[in-house]
């Protein structure tokens, strides 16, 4: 067998005969070569190497073209000839298109690339794009509705309107993500998801939604509903039942929670909605939210929800202020086998006492000892209250299988890990198997 | 057929010139193409490598050494930050060398299939080549002279995509 092999290969070392070795390997291994260059541009270019180079290019599985400084009127004529010319002269199906263009393109144009991205079976399509001053909705083309190859579509079109009228549906999409899109027809949206019965994913990142008078999300394969919108506009989600996961990520809400009433009210709902998910993730600032509106305020779902029935795996981050949200939230989720802790910012004295204290009762202290399985320290700096927690949960924690201690100060971190460390290495730990990590963020 | 408890079995790899390398079997492992050889019992005492010299090869033994004395991935999904980071300076370091023996590790690991390697070698030579012009380019990689675009040909391509050679 080697016999052969070694016949193939009348090797000398190529410093002493200049043999060109590169060019012998085989093409998928000169793609992967290609595929980790900067850019399509600069693929595209290796075209002119040699014969063996000239047409390799053509079947990389990806394309992503990225332009996004000013150019001349010629200059985006050319830009514009390129991608299509890119586009239409490859000879393999797409897996993914990917293209921030900036304001150099005009809706036609964008149309077309679509198009042609679809005449080659594109699995993903990753279009950043900016019309300017055109004040029309862009409508996304009817041959998208035929493509049977899309799996993923993901928009960014710097609030631009988008309109559903002739895409109406997908029968292959599982992941949709809107990125700084405007959204005006609530229904259109809504029979748009309906018809999409693979959808697994629905991200909503920085849409502008203040016209909806409420979104209905509401497909039947739904597993990661993902929100991250800012203030979440005054609309409320209706969530289909079988949703599994639920990922909630709020940003920079402090005007819209001083004086929009709504916003309580839509924080009560999304987490009402999402009250019967397997997985649950949930950051500081929703956490902060349901604190502040769900307790006070005066909510038609009556604030916090009375069971998270599902409830299987829990993602948190909290602090000091925020244990009590945590030991609700705990205390109505009776199938919890999964809860991973985040700690954000300080943890005070007065906070510690306050945390022991409400675990005294039985019922919460065995939820929260047997099911912390991941509890993370973001921002430490060593500080003793924060030790004081981890002891806490090192000595009562029977399920706990990591801890992390993630510093930010790179300072800090190299004076006073090792010392933090050694204090923790002699906690009593409940739990036999607990990894201790220490490490630098950032 | 391989099994867990042959991890301390030996393996003799002999290069073109003639050097032999008696590695673990664990480490041989890494090899895809030896591998599937290790379990088709067609691999005998000693696996003649007729088309990888001694440096290189010491080069590729070092290499997988390191590889499989680290924790995999796929085995324990939270494997130790330190030991990813170390295997990645690691891999820094190892990729310091000349093109030409870049070239010939990348021709044996594509030989001996090790996934790892290849990856390792394309993104090395990637980096190298990035950012420069289709002349540099050509020098760096020793592009075959005979295998040159007729310089029509060449005109009209630069003309096509005036846009990438600007």
């Amino acid at each position: 067998m080697f016999l052969l092999f070694n016949k193939l290969f009348r090797k000398k070392s190529n410093v002493v005969n200049g043999v060109d070795y590169i060019s012998n390997l085989p093409d998928p291994i000169l793609h992967l070569i290609l595929s980790r260059l900067h850019s399509t541009k600069e693929v595209v270019r290796t075209r002119v190497l040699s014969t063996r180079w000239r047409n390799l290019w053509t079947s990389i599985p990806s394309l992503e073209i990225c332009e996004t400084k000013p150019l001349s009127a010629l200059q985006k004529n050319q830009f514009k000839e390129f991608v299509y010319w890119v586009l239409a002269n490859r000879t393999l199906d797409l897996d993914s298109f990917t293209l921030d263009c900036g304001d150099h393109c005009d809706m036609s144009t964008i149309l077309r690339l679509i198009h042609v991205a679809v005449i080659r079976k594109v699995k993903q399509l990753d279009l950043t794009f900016c019309l300017r001053d055109t004040g029309e909705d862009f409508v996304l083309p009817r041959c998208l509705l035929d493509c049977d190859s899309l799996e993923v579509l993901k928009l960014d079109m710097f609030m631009c309107y988008l309109s559903l009228e002739s895409f109406t549906g997908s029968k292959t999409l599982k992941v949709l993500v809107l990125d700084n899109v405007g959204l005006c027809d609530h229904d259109s949206v809504r029979s748009f998801l309906v018809y999409c019965p693979l959808l697994e994913e629905f991200s909503l990142i920085d849409c502008q939604t203040d016209d909806l008078d409420y979104l209905h999300i509401s497909c039947p394969n739904l597993k990661t509903l993902r929100i991250n919108n800012r203030g979440l506009g005054y609309y409320k989600e209706r969530l289909c039942e079988r949703l599994m996961k639920a990922v909630i990520e709020l940003e920079d809400m402090e005007q819209k929670n001083e004086f929009d009433d709504n916003f309580g009210v839509t924080v009560c709902e999304l987490f009402f909605q999402v009250s019967h998910v397997e997985y649950l993730s949930i950051n500081y600032l929703f956490v902060e939210s349901i604190s502040s509106k769900c307790e006070c305020f005066n909510c038609p779902k009556k604030g916090f929800p009375e069971s998270l029935p599902s409830l299987k795996t829990l993602e948190i981050t909290i602090d000091g202020y925020l244990l009590d949200v945590l030991l609700r939230i705990l205390k109505c989720s009776p199938n919890l086998d999964f809860l991973h802790l985040i700690f954000y910012k300080d943890i005070s004295p007065d906070q510690y006492e306050a945390f022991v204290e409400e675990l005294v009762e039985v019922e919460t202290m065995k939820i929260l000892t047997h099911h912390l399985k991941k509890v993370e320290f973001l921002e430490f700096n060593g500080e003793r209250e924060t030790l004081a927690i981890a002891q806490f949960l090192f000595e009562h924690g029977n399920a706990l299988e990591e801890i992390v201690f993630s510093w930010r100060n790179e300072d800090r971190y190299c004076k006073k890990s090792r010392k933090a460390m050694n204090e923790v290495s002699k906690f009593y730990k409940a739990s036999s198997v607990v990894k201790v990590i220490t490490l630098l963020k950032d | 057929m391989s099994t867990s408890s042959s991890s301390s079995k030996k393996i003799v790899l002999k290069s073109a010139d003639n050097e032999t390398f008696e590695i673990d079997e664990i480490v041989a492992l890494e090899s895809q193409a030896i591998k599937n050889m290790i379990e088709d019992e067609c691999a005998d005492n000693v696996i003649p490598l007729g088309n990888i010299d001694s440096k290189t090869l010491s080069k590729i033994i070092e290499y997988c050494k390191k590889h499989a004395e680290s924790p995999k991935k796929d085995d324990n999904a939270d494997i130790d930050e330190k030991a990813v980071e170390d295997l990645k300076s690691f891999d820094a370091e190892f990729a310091k060398v000349d093109m030409p023996l870049i070239q010939d590790i990348l021709m044996a690991a594509n030989f001996l299939n090790i996934d790892n390697l290849i990856g390792l070698m394309c993104r090395t030579i990637a980096d190298r080549i990035k950012g420069k012009t289709p002349e540099e380019i050509r020098k760096i990689l020793n592009i075959n002279k005979n295998d040159l675009l007729s310089p029509e040909q060449e005109a009209k391509a630069r003309e096509e995509n005036s846009w990438a050679f600007d």
